[in-house]
């Protein structure tokens, strides 16, 4: 890949890396004293307040493709590039109400799993796992390969280095403090990112008039700011259903779900859909801008750098590299927690050993961390390349776990096998679509049919779902000593 | 080719700047808030 040099010194790269590891590692340590038990260390005690939850839940869904990837948005689909972008906070959106019916029906949960294995029993529950391990370990690798890459392209730090820095970072705080330290660090991931989107984008506005702007992109590409741009508006959708697919089916969400106090999760979700809605727009904007400013872009995902380096010199190339830090570190220790979750909570606990003490799912989940943090690393080391092409590739089969859980949720008569049929005709459907049609409608596809198989089947067989076997009572592991 | 207009085009960048700050200072004021109820976590 032709990457535009560095912007920012490799020494003061390696210097704000060193500190924001040091910083973020004691933090974990510091907050992990507050995970008493399992319960602390995977839902932060059931109690966080709507501050933190509204910060968790947006600084999650930035990645740093938000920053990085939507000003490439832009400059590929225009106008409506950059609103395309920004419909995948409709996930969040319609994840709000979800959140307060998950905590409602089940107050004690930690699984997106749980739900499934509750709702349609153990056949839809192991074709469910499968499906969310294998998506949430590709969003991973991904966010550590893109850690790698891009600490590489803004500060010229080597891939190998900053990709194992950062994932290294990351596994070690989240061993450590659990649910809290990754929401804790969540919040000030997400001051860290708006406030460095706004005051490089303020100070783009006093050098530059938006006038400017609109007749720069009107004269180069007027085809940018065409309304009609069929290639946008399949991105659109694309997007959309991708975005509803992984939020309504992953236990990334799920788990903050379970961690918001109640009464917290709907409006946390609402308004972290909102704080996420305007980023990549604002984003998008640095892209549309660059030419005014007289920057030339060759490596269109280095254009947010640029700019920043270019308004700002040497203060815009370290708060670039802070939001980008900061939106990588907050989706890698979701995904580290959230899937050692469900690893540890379904398939360790409830599929393997039912009895397990208290500190044996500690360990277990300790290991699981771990094992996580080092797959990841040895999968992103030889840098295969692209990993968006798998990404694309898992999108039908997540968007066919739309209806089972949103319907499994709100209709008492959809019944087990209707869910069942509809995660693996969506899926085989969707990849089918993916192979001979393209990847941008594989999603389109896989929920669409997941869709009609819910609804035939729920209509031709209706159940009648007892809503109380969701509020699973947990025998709490017993402590070691109990066990002897 | 229908365009978007430079007022749009205009209203959503500056609309989104605006919102961004607004979404920090939101997040600010409501941890605040929690810090004094004590219910942050």
């Amino acid at each position: 890949m032709d990457y535009q040099s560095a912007v920012l010194p490799a020494g003061i790269g390696w210097l704000l890396l060193a500190i924001f590891s040091v910083v973020w590692v004691a933090l974990g340590i510091h907050w992990g004293r507050k995970a008493k038990d399992l319960t602390g260390f995977m839902v932060a005690g059931r109690n966080v307040g709507l501050a933190l939850g509204t910060a968790t839940a947006m600084a999650t869904w930035v990645t740093s493709n938000t920053v990085m990837l939507a000003p490439q948005f832009a400059i590929q689909f225009g106008i409506w590039g950059m609103l395309a972008y920004s419909t995948a906070s409709f996930g969040l959106f319609l994840f709000a109400p979800m959140a307060r019916r998950i905590r409602h029906l089940m107050p004690n949960g930690f699984t997106s799993g749980d739900f499934v294995r509750l709702r349609y029993g153990k056949a839809t529950w192991a074709v469910f796992l499968v499906i969310t391990v294998f998506y949430s370990l590709t969003w991973l690798i991904s966010m550590a390969m893109a850690g790698g890459i891009v600490l590489n392209t803004i500060a010229g730090i080597p891939y190998e280095y900053g990709m194992s820095v950062i994932l290294l970072v990351c596994v070690l705080y989240t061993l450590f403090g659990g649910l809290y330290a990754v929401i804790g660090t969540d919040y000030i991931q997400s001051v860290l990112i708006m406030l460095g989107v706004v005051f490089v984008g303020g100070v783009m506005l006093s050098q530059i008039e938006l006038s400017t702007v609109y007749e720069n992109v009107l004269a180069d590409q007027p085809a940018l700011l065409n309304i009609l741009l069929p290639a946008s508006l399949m991105v659109i959708f694309n997007n959309l259903l991708f975005g509803f697919g992984e939020i309504f089916h992953n236990n990334v969400w799920w788990s903050r779900a379970f961690a918001m106090r109640k009464g917290i999760g709907r409006k946390a979700y609402l308004l972290a859909g909102l704080c996420w809605l305007p980023i990549p727009v604002a984003a998008g904007f640095f892209s549309l801008g660059a030419a005014p400013l007289g920057i030339n872009v060759t490596s269109p995902d280095m254009v947010g750098p640029l700019v920043a380096t270019q308004v700002l010199g040497l203060a815009g190339a370290i708060i670039i590299f802070v939001v980008v830090f900061s939106s990588l570190a907050s989706s890698i220790d979701s995904l580290l927690a959230a899937t050692s979750d469900i690893m540890t909570e379904d398939i360790f606990r409830k599929a393997l050993y039912p009895n397990a003490s208290e500190a044996t799912l500690r360990k277990a989940s300790a290991f699981i961390i771990v094992g996580l943090g080092l797959l990841a690393w040895l999968v992103s080391l030889p840098r295969i390349g692209t990993l968006m092409d798998v990404l694309f590739f898992a999108g039908p089969m997540v968007a066919s776990a739309i209806w089972p859980i949103a319907a499994g949720l709100y209709w008492k008569t959809t019944n087990r096998t209707g869910a069942l049929c509809a995660l693996l005709l969506g899926s085989a459907g969707g990849l089918v679509a993916y192979f001979l049609i393209g990847p941008f409608v594989a999603a389109l596809v896989g929920a669409a049919l997941s869709m009609l198989m819910v609804v035939i089947s729920t209509w031709l067989a209706p159940e009648d779902f007892d809503w109380e076997l969701l509020n699973e009572k947990h025998h709490e592991p017993k402590p070691e000593a109990e066990l002897v | 080719m229908t365009l978007f207009s430079a007022g749009f085009v205009q209203a959503i960048i500056l609309g989104s700047l605006f919102l961004t700050g607004l979404g920090a200072l939101l997040l600010i004021v409501l941890l605040a808030f929690d810090f004094k109820n004590k219910k942050v976590w």
